[in-house]
């Protein structure tokens, strides 16, 4: 193993710990807690997972079919776009389940989720932004360094603002 | 289509959306979503439904 992938794994291990840290702080109480969905909470997520799952055979298609059926001269990696594709379906799957209320359980606390939702889109902004301007990021190389950081992180702030928004319509619903 | 039998059913009980919802366990919107006829709910929800606010099944549900 080269020092590279040395470094890859370790980025893993420590975001895994953080998000475990995150999660303890945030969620004490509520650490090993079932999460527990309604029928039509159900129902929707199931539908957002066959809108994410079609998003992505969509996207993993037009990847190929461009980079490699055709010979068109792209020069964007195939890491590159295939995250692209991954992260745009579960930034699909989850906001479609926040703006149809089934992406909270019956039991999660939203403002909890709220925070730990923030903290870990900041973390990751921050981490894509910092790779960006320190010129280790680049889209057409086939490492994901800092690229993947800020994908996953405008998937957490596209949530937080689909959580922003719900908020607002539950409020205006709950006033009439 | 609107479920007004529901609401105002609801409403006779004095319960909020939210305290119907606790009682049937399920979420707010979700009630709100019958409410509205966005959602049709399984036999066993509008069961417990009928049973939280004492109605019978027609008396909430059935279209004439």
């Amino acid at each position: 193993m080269n020092y590279y992938n040395l470094g890859v794994l370790s980025g893993i291990i420590v975001g895994l710990i953080i998000v475990a840290l995150v999660k303890i702080i945030i969620f004490k109480k509520d650490v090993g807690k079932k999460d527990e969905y309604d029928e039509r909470q159900e129902l929707l997520r199931n539908r957002g997972f066959k809108y994410a799952y079609f998003s992505t055979l969509i996207g993993l298609g037009v990847v190929f079919l461009f980079k490699g059926v055709f010979d068109f001269n792209i020069t964007l990696s195939y890491s590159f776009m295939i995250s692209t594709v991954m992260f745009l379906s579960l930034g699909i799957y989850v906001v479609y389940c926040i703006m149809h209320d089934a992406y909270f359980s019956l039991t999660s606390n939203r403002t909890k989720f709220g925070i730990m939702m923030t903290v870990l889109s900041l973390f990751n902004l921050a981490s894509g932004i910092i790779a960006i301007v320190n010129g280790h990021a680049d889209i057409h190389s086939e490492s994901l360094a800092g690229i993947a950081n800020l994908e996953c992180g405008l998937v957490f702030l596209a949530a937080g603002l689909a959580m922003f928004i719900k908020n607002k319509m539950d409020k205006k619903e709950e006033e009439e | 289509m609107k479920n007004l039998r529901l609401k105002s059913a609801r409403a006779a009980k004095d319960l909020s959306q939210d305290d119907l919802a606790k009682i049937v366990g399920v979420s707010r919107q979700t009630i709100s979503a019958i409410e509205k006829g966005d959602y049709n709910p399984t036999v066993n929800l509008c069961i417990a439904i009928c049973k939280a606010l004492d109605k019978t099944l027609d008396q909430l549900f059935w279209e004439e």
